[in-house]
């Protein structure tokens, strides 16, 4: 185990059926670090503690602290951290497409395309905050609008040269499987095979389950539901109003036409799945605006609520101040949403045949990887007795 | 949350762009491929498997005592 944690998996199967899913989790409470600790104090700790996702993280924390403070929000200020959580997004879609679909295909990763894709994505930050911190109480905008739209144009050109081969904007366009289907035929970009691939294994429905996409949580209604629950349980495997939910790229995109076309014929599945991240990596970069959904702060008796769309999925911040220090401080990652022990991985890895345990254990690391593809985890199948 | 902790270069093989790095006093092999101009000494930031970017020791040694005071590592 490493001190970051990680999600065990076990799959019980005959011959290649499954018979039983088994998810746990070691991942720490690691917020419990900031317990006892000035908003500024926070703010500080925030960015070095959870270094992944680290702008998603800090506006959250951010959004958290001014509501509880009665401090108001700043919305061009937060406008520009909205365009940075986003470009964050691009980057974790990217960088992951980049990484592990040439290893899903059989292939090698573009590991230099990545570097500069990481490289360019540094620089973001200086464009819109200069010098100073963009996620503190006393950050200013300073926004350099010629050197941000030069980034944003390598970004596009790098993203449509590496993952669409040239063609990212035929893809925005599609807007029903039939185009789609066009589109990839004889198509060699990496988006294409990936794509394709679904296809030709007859892979696109899988990992179909009923579990329904986490809707817009009312803050109020979110932060009374946390109020009259045990907290630790709900941050370790939250559900709410008593249901499993899943919070992905997927479960936020589903009102574009091609998305809503896909998930009508093959439900959460794969190619879904795919798909949307696919349309974020893409779309994001173009029309830099706070679109993803739900980015909101919330404030009642010292406590302050946030939620943001992070890569992943929404990503809830919520602290308790009293005399001025944090009374206490809690997290609700999208991975405890999605793999939660009777979450939406957990049934889609339920629903999966294969031939024998080798197949079956190559579907559940595709499934895995479309639900979220950074988070580390053992999986282990087990054959039933 | 997925947390990234700092490890420190131990060990490059710039043949196969591949270091040892100690994290938490545990040796783990890591790819350097995304970064450049790591030595070793350098502290860099590890996550599944990649060294994502270069920290300088300060910040690295601020993090490591922040996840020491969460209890999440031994020292």
């Amino acid at each position: 185990m490493t001190p970051a944690g990680e999600i065990h998996i076990e799959l019980t199967h005959q011959a290649g059926q499954v018979g039983a899913v088994k998810i746990g989790s070691t991942r720490p409470e690691a917020a419990r670090v900031l317990i006892g600790k000035m908003p500024e104090q926070v703010l500080s700790m925030v960015p070095l503690l959870f270094s992944l996702c680290g702008n998603a993280q800090a506006y959250a924390a951010l959004q958290a602290c001014r509501a509880a403070m009665g401090i108001p929000a700043e919305p061009e200020a937060d406008a520009a951290r909205e365009c940075l959580v986003q470009l964050e997004t691009v980057r974790e879609h990217a960088w992951r497409i980049l990484l592990d679909w040439p290893g899903l295909l059989g292939g090698a990763a573009d590991k230099d395309t990545v570097a500069g894709l990481l490289k360019l994505d540094r620089q973001f930050k200086s464009c819109l905050f200069g010098d100073t911190e963009a996620f503190k109480l006393d950050s200013r905008l300073q926004i350099d609008a010629v050197r941000l739209q030069g980034l944003l144009d390598e970004l596009t050109g790098l993203i449509d040269r590496a993952i669409f081969a040239g063609g990212q904007n035929r893809f925005l366009a599609l807007t029903d499987e039939g185009q789609l289907q066009d589109w990839l035929d004889g198509n060699m970009a990496l988006a294409a095979q990936l794509l394709n691939t679904l296809y030709q294994r007859k892979w696109q429905a899988l990992g179909n389950s009923h579990v329904a996409g986490l809707p817009s949580l009312g803050p109020a209604e979110l932060n009374r539901q946390m109020q009259n629950t045990d907290l630790s349980a709900f941050c370790r495997m939250p559900q709410w109003q008593g249901q499993c939910c899943e919070s992905t790229p997927l479960s936020r995109q589903q009102s574009g036409p091609l998305l809503a076309d896909l998930h009508s014929r093959y439900g959460n599945g794969l190619l879904p799945r795919f798909v949307a991240v696919l349309l974020e990596v893409a779309a994001i970069p173009h029309g830099l605006k706070p679109s993803l959904g739900t980015m909101s702060a919330y404030a009642a008796d010292g406590i302050g609520l946030a939620q943001v769309q992070a890569a992943r999925g929404l990503l809830i911040h919520r602290l308790a101040l009293r005399q001025g220090r944090v009374y206490d401080y809690r997290i609700v990652a999208p991975t405890e949403w999605n793999f939660h022990p009777d979450g939406v991985l957990a049934q889609g890895l339920k629903s999966l045949q294969a031939a024998d345990a080798d197949g079956l254990r190559q579907r559940a690391e595709w499934l895995i990887n479309a639900v979220d593809p950074c988070v580390q985890y053992r999986l282990a199948l087990v054959p039933e007795n | 949350m997925c947390l990234a902790l700092p490890a420190q270069i131990t060990d490059i093989d710039f043949a196969t762009q591949m270091a040892t790095a100690s994290v938490d006093g545990v040796k783990v092999e890591v790819s350097l491929a995304l970064v450049d101009d790591v030595k070793v000494g350098d502290y860099v930031l590890v996550h599944v498997g990649y060294a994502l970017n270069k920290i300088d020791e300060d910040e690295a040694l601020k993090t490591l005592a922040l996840f020491a005071e969460a209890g999440l590592t031994a020292s």
